[in-house]
């Protein structure tokens, strides 16, 4: 019970937030110099049809009467249409979003699957050669820029190796088809992106894992566990585990809005139409009702996934239950 | 040994696959070509970036079009004849033109067309700019047109190179951009469109019943893709058939050893790069003396700065504005050269002297600086420019702060005059009328950001835009081009040139200067090389 009125009020708090969130972008896009007009290439536009259009895209209506417009068209489940393209915002997220969460979701299952075991390895043979190797391992990778190596894996497994295809997502006509063949071509255009998606990702994440593991494993409640016979590393890393689950909730709470985040760099690269593109051409383009719409989306996502992880460190630690 | 044999054996067969001849497409593919950004709409008229025009060109017919030399020549109107002292046009329509989905075209189509570029919600941008003279449109009967002008418009005829979009498809909606039929067009080209998926790629397939007979290829598919070197992989990888380079990729073309085997056309696009001076600018006012603007283009080694930075297969030095291949270009008017002797007795004699020796010029206590405004740029020339200029007037005593925006924000400025000097570059029509760039009259020189104003250039202008006889433009456009280089409104520094790569299997590829989509017979007269065609 307590558990759930604690949810609820969260929610609540994680609402406005959001508005105060919309608002702060509403009005940084405002302040920016130049508007959708502005960034219309095409200069020689007759003026009364430049009137004519700012007229219809409340250009010149004062910025609190635009955001009111916004914020009503929410309230009715509407997120506007686009100033650039006239398309309706939630059509053009929503043909995106799809690409970049399954990116985006291949990318942080493939860091987890490694990074944890990794960083746990690492945590139990500390200052071992394996520690080591590892940690240069992860700094290396961190290090490496993402355009560089996306270039190399392109060069390497798409055009000498002709392994694996070198841009774009898996065409509409093997999606149509479905089945198995639809699978294949969405891995097969899935491997090179979601490489360069995770592997700055694992390079830090194993790095985290260590170091909290590590200093789990010198704590007191370890040691307890040791003196009462808990010996071997499955036994001590499982205790040593649940020590630091809550720094590692926390950890997981703040990757989960990046399953939204479209990676611009990389979706550039490969010509993958995704949301972090959309993001960059609607900024550029003082394209507000998309920026808005986009604001929405990764907020919802970021304080969906504090408020996760906040509820599953209740879930899993009585003291901040009882706290 | 042996295996060093088969180590020197392998990289030898990695060394012969690099060094290999274009892949060979298969016969009668469609082409994959690239777009460097999803079209905003395929409403053919709404909207029309570069990208959706391309689109649109392939698709549907205007009622003249351009042939590669950039001459008017006729498309869906088979002649036309000006009348009441050239305000009338008079179109006769082409018999037995059917829109892709069988329906005839007819000339209420044209009336549609021009209402709908008219109609603000339709956003159709340069084409209502185009068209903004004319008074009324009205089909006579179904195969002609009259078209009224308020006033007598020489490059009238210019102005239907607009799309026609078939009434009975877009008609029934009202905003045309938010219309089903955006995102499914229908034309009359030589091309009818097939798909779209939003952000990867457009689909188009040959028209077999165009009335001036089927493409050559089976149809066109734009990939969308934004990155360059990408692209370049694309292209060497036979996922492209081609590709328009970026000056990078330019260079690359040339080291690269794969790139040995494909054709290569260098063309010249209606473009050009320039500084505007803001001549009315109070933080600088000097920058309104023709004197100092002539001194400082007197400074600039536009050769230099093309052969040493840019690459002479990318660019090509600019005597105004006035591109080379835009009617009426006076053949006599050639680029400056350096001349910093000149350059520094013009400075002088504006009272713009070195006195205290620190390598920068004052008058009456103050320096000779400036800010030179410029977008930021993934291209490495634009960053380039501005730099080369900076440097090239420091030689003279100037002093050049660079200051680097987005382009909207960069847009925001040049439109309200809040600059003293603007790096920046204008595509054109091919036609003489640069009215837009240089009058003084904000309603027609929309483009004139540093509001030059000068009586002499105006009323040429105005001989250009409205003189029915064609060698009175072409004089009054030679005055022009030199009262241009007198006055140096807009310092030209180069036209940017085009490279087109292709595989050695594509003919009948031909560029223009409206590019390579834009003009006719532009890609219908496109076909792989079966051993047979000629």
């Amino acid at each position: 019970m307590r558990l759930l009125r604690a949810a609820a009020w969260r929610v609540l708090i994680s609402a406005a937030t959001l508005l105060c969130v919309t608002a702060v972008v509403f009005a940084l896009l405002h302040l920016a110099p130049g508007d959708a007009l502005d960034a219309a290439e095409e200069s020689r536009v007759p003026r009364a049809q430049v009137d004519a259009l700012r007229a219809q895209l409340h250009l010149d209506d004062p910025p609190l009467r635009r955001y009111g417009l916004w914020l009503r068209d929410l309230l009715h489940g509407d997120l506007g249409r686009s100033f650039a393209t006239g398309r309706p915002v939630r059509v053009a997220i929503g043909e995106r979003l799809g690409l970049t969460l399954g990116l985006n979701a291949a990318a942080l299952a493939l860091v987890l699957a490694l990074a944890v075991p990794l960083g746990a390895a690492a945590a139990w043979r500390q200052g071992s050669a394996l520690d080591r190797w590892t940690g240069l391992l992860s700094y290396g990778l961190y290090a490496l820029p993402v355009f560089w190596a996306a270039l190399v894996l392109q060069i390497v497994f798409a055009v000498r190796l002709e392994w694996l295809p070198l841009f774009g997502p898996a065409p509409s006509a093997a999606r149509a088809v479905g089945g198995w063949t639809a699978v294949r071509a969405s891995l097969a255009h899935g491997v090179l992106p979601v490489l360069c998606l995770s592997y700055p990702g694992l390079a830090y994440l194993s790095r985290f894992v260590r170091g909290t593991l590590a200093e789990a494993l010198g704590a007191d409640a370890a040691r307890a566990a040791r003196a009462r016979g808990a010996g071997g590393p499955a036994a001590e890393l499982g205790h040593a585990f649940r020590i630091a689950a809550v720094p590692m909730l926390t950890m997981l709470g703040f990757l989960l809005p990046g399953l939204v985040g479209g990676s611009v760099l990389v979706e550039t690269i490969f010509a993958l139409p995704g949301l972090g593109q959309l993001l960059v051409q609607a900024v550029a383009g003082r394209d507000v009702p998309v920026v808005l719409g986009l604001t929405l989306l990764s907020g919802t996502a970021v304080l969906a996934g504090v408020l996760l992880s906040d509820l599953a460190a209740l879930a899993v630690d009585p003291r901040l239950r009882r706290a | 040994m042996r295996a060093r044999a088969a180590a020197a054996a392998f990289v030898l067969l990695l060394g012969l696959a690099a060094c290999a001849a274009p892949r060979e497409q298969a016969r009668a593919v469609p082409v994959r070509a690239a777009l460097w950004k999803d079209p905003l709409s395929l409403s053919l008229i709404g909207n029309p970036d570069t990208n959706a025009e391309f689109v649109a060109r392939l698709v549907t017919d205007s009622l003249v079009t351009l042939d590669a030399r950039l001459q008017i020549v006729p498309q869906l109107a088979t002649s036309w004849e000006s009348g009441d002292g050239g305000r009338t046009l008079t179109f006769h329509l082409r018999d037995g033109v059917r829109w892709h989905d069988g329906r005839p075209f007819t000339a209420d189509d044209v009336v549609f067309t021009w209402q709908k570029v008219m109609d603000p919600t339709t956003q159709a941008k340069s084409f209502a700019a185009d068209l903004e003279t004319v008074q009324s449109v009205e089909a006579l009967d179904a195969r002609t047109v009259r078209v009224r002008y308020d006033a007598p418009d020489p490059s009238a005829l210019l102005a239907w190179r607009v799309p026609l979009v078939p009434r009975h498809a877009a008609g029934s909606e009202p905003d045309l951009l938010r219309s089903a039929f955006a995102e499914h067009p229908v034309g009359c080209g030589p091309f009818r469109f097939v798909a779209w998926d939003h952000g990867q790629e457009i689909r188009l397939e040959a028209f077999p019943d165009y009335w001036g007979g089927p493409p050559r290829i089976p149809g066109i598919t734009f990939a969308i893709l934004s990155d360059d070197r990408t692209a370049w992989e694309a292209l060497m990888a036979g996922q492209l058939h081609l590709l328009s380079m970026t000056p990078e990729l330019a260079r690359q073309a040339v080291r690269d050893p794969r790139a040995r085997g494909f054709q290569r056309r260098s063309y010249s696009p209606l473009r050009v790069t320039g500084i505007w001076w803001n001549t009315r600018s109070s933080s600088a006012p000097f920058l309104g003396d023709p004197r100092v603007r002539r001194a400082f283009s007197l400074a600039l080694d536009r050769q230099g700065f093309i052969e040493g930075v840019i690459g002479p297969e990318v660019g090509l030095a600019a005597a105004t504005v006035w591109h080379p291949g835009l009617p009426y270009a006076d053949p006599t008017i050639r680029p400056l050269p350096r001349d910093a002797g000149t350059a520094g007795a013009l400075l002088d004699e504006a009272g713009w002297r070195d006195t205290d020796g620190d390598g920068v010029r004052e008058r009456r206590g103050k320096p000779l600086a400036f800010t030179l405004l410029s977008v930021t740029s993934s291209q490495a020339i634009t960053e380039r420019t501005a730099e080369w200029v900076q440097q090239e007037l420091a030689s003279v005593g100037a002093r050049v702060q660079i200051k680097r925006m987005e382009f909207t924000a960069c847009q925001e400025r040049r439109r309200s005059g809040d600059f003293e000097a603007t790096v920046h570059n204008v595509t054109f029509d091919p036609s003489p009328n640069l009215s837009v760039l240089l009058s003084a009259d904000p309603e027609i020189g929309r483009m004139n950001y540093g509001r030059f104003s000068d009586p002499d250039t105006e009323r040429l202008l105005a001989v250009v835009r409205t003189s029915p006889d064609a060698e009175t433009r072409r004089q009054a456009s030679a005055r022009i081009q030199h009262r241009l280089q007198e006055m140096e409104p807009i310092t030209a520094l180069y036209h940017a040139r085009a490279l087109l790569m292709l595989p050695p299997s594509l003919h009948g590829v031909e560029t223009s200067g409206v590019g390579i989509f834009n003009f006719a017979p532009g890609p219908r007269a496109w076909y792989w090389d079966d051993g047979a065609s000629p």
